[in-house]
């Protein structure tokens, strides 16, 4: 057979065509998927361990709302067998569920957690209904849990917030992709973004602990300390805090040792708009100092005075190079 | 919140075997993009992570899967892979100045919703990879003609079990020869990627 005669085929990039198809061979082998995975250092009995507790942990997450919505479901099946007169069947329908709605709209609106979100280039502030305030910054979203104030006062957050909590019995808990923040009544911040967690505490004291790092670990923070530590780690110990974060919620920019990739990330966020970075080095460049968040030529001039570079607007969007 | 059906099916799925095959998908995923214009970039998430978080979408409902267009959640979980990786990949932001033509196919949304692994046309650039990929595996093939044969299918854009019909050889046979050629192509992207 003649070789060189390949010919392209459509629609598919090669590379992505290769990872599937060779992919597909290997997984269905179990004892050189081993061995595959062993060549970059995986340990495949470790991994399935971990990742079935890390589904156990999502399965448990999930499980809550379920009991309430069986009783539902039977009350509907029984309705269905009680004779009715000879109305058009449709009125009957149209009339039981309405009535079914307003029987039930109490019980669902409980279930269904609250959600608050703030776009890109807005910032929102949330009065919860047990009298703790909380700031969202860009492109975030708070939602509180079904038994948000009844057994627990926890919240989801995805993004970044500022949040002044009443003190109650109940303890407050933020619940944020790979890390769970245990409070009473204090003042902090939470940054979840790209995969690094960042808690900086005001006032009181606060209690962090990371959902999916290997061991059980958790730090406790009280006012002026941080932590900074990536999804999978434990928490970092405390350390001081920069004296100016976070500067968002008085409308500043504060960065400490952050990479230039991340700063443009957050301009991006605050302001709406699209930045890209074009130059050799430019990943390296790390960012500590505050800026006025009012004005992103202001702070794109700032930025290059401080790297050495330049920026441009160009067709919307900005390009620093 | 998830459809509760959805979560059952979820929850009976084999996920022991899905681990590993998801996770050394991911692993194949991040090289392949790296090596997509991406060597100098460094990762901070690791293949495992990518798998995770594919899943964790999937259960909290971010990601919508739907049996009846995506049967196997295998298929959808590694769509999310994917997706996950060259976002994340693209966003490290060396793609932004040495392959601003690759941008607008790999800088996709991760939370869109997915339908199917996300096409790509190919393009000059697409060439130029084809045209590298072939011409190593070719010449580490050597004058075995039985994975020349296998690589020309491949590279014709046919599927394993095409591949074994249309060579009319056994599939166990065909999977051997791909084992060769993922042990060859892994050590070349990790070569030119370091």
């Amino acid at each position: 057979m003649n070789t060189n005669d390949i010919k392209p085929h459509a629609n598919k990039n090669i590379l992505h065509h290769l990872v599937d198809e060779l992919s597909e061979a290997i997984e269905n082998d179990p004892a050189a998927l081993r061995e595959a995975l062993a060549e970059d250092g995986l340990e495949r009995d470790n991994l399935v361990k971990e990742g079935l507790q890390f589904i156990r942990g999502l399965q448990e997450k999930q499980k809550s709302p379920a009991p309430v919505m069986k009783p539902l479901h039977r009350f509907i099946k029984v309705r269905r067998f009680v004779n009715f007169p000879a109305f058009p069947k449709y009125a009957y329908a149209l009339a039981a569920m309405i009535v079914i709605a307003i029987a039930t709209w109490p019980l669902i609106d409980r279930l269904n957690p609250k959600e608050y979100s703030a776009a890109r280039g807005k910032q929102l502030k949330v009065f919860l209904p047990e009298g703790s305030k909380v700031k969202l910054n860009s492109d975030t979203r708070l939602a509180l849990r079904p038994e948000f104030n009844k057994k627990s006062r926890a919240v989801t957050l995805t993004g970044e917030a500022f949040f002044e909590v009443q003190k109650g019995d109940l303890p407050f808990v933020i619940i944020t992709e790979g890390a769970v923040i245990r409070v009473v009544g204090t003042q902090f911040n939470v940054k979840s973004r790209n995969a690094r967690i960042e808690v900086t505490v005001s006032e009181g004291v606060v209690e962090v602990a990371s959902t999916l790092a290997h061991q059980d670990s958790v730090v406790t923070l009280t006012k002026g300390q941080a932590t900074i530590f990536r999804i999978g780690e434990s928490p970092a110990l405390p350390q001081q805090a920069h004296s100016e974060y976070p500067g968002w919620i008085s409308g500043k920019l504060a960065f400490y040792q952050d990479s230039l990739e991340s700063v443009v990330a957050e301009l991006e966020r605050r302001f709406d708009v699209a930045i890209h970075l074009s130059g050799d080095g430019l990943e390296e460049i790390t960012i500590t100092g505050q800026f006025d968040g009012s004005d992103l030529d202001d702070i794109l001039s700032a930025l290059c005075q401080l790297t050495g570079k330049k920026y441009r607007k160009e067709n919307g969007s900005y390009a620093i190079y | 919140m998830i459809d509760p059906e959805i979560l059952q099916k979820l929850n009976s799925q084999d996920w022991e075997s899905f681990i590993p095959r998801l996770v050394h998908y991911a692993l194949f995923r991040i090289k392949a993009a790296r090596w997509r214009g991406h060597q100098d970039v460094v990762l901070d998430l690791e293949a495992k992570d990518f798998a995770l978080k594919a899943i964790a979408l999937i259960y909290t409902g971010k990601r919508k899967w739907n049996p009846e267009q995506v049967p196997d959640l295998l298929v959808y979980l590694k769509g999310v892979v994917h997706s996950l990786v060259n976002h994340h990949v693209a966003s490290a932001g060396a793609r932004k100045r040495r392959n601003p033509v690759l941008r607008s196919t790999d800088d996709d949304d991760p939370l869109e919703p997915l339908e199917g692994a996300p096409a790509q046309e190919d393009g000059p650039l697409e060439e130029l990879e084809r045209k590298e990929l072939e011409d190593y595996l070719r010449k580490w093939a050597g004058s075995d003609e039985r994975l020349k044969v296998v690589l020309k299918c491949l590279f014709e854009g046919r599927k394993r079990a095409d591949i074994a019909m249309e060579l009319r050889l056994p599939l166990g046979i065909v999977d051997n020869c791909l084992k060769r050629i993922r042990r060859a192509l892994s050590k070349f992207l990790d070569e030119d990627n370091n």
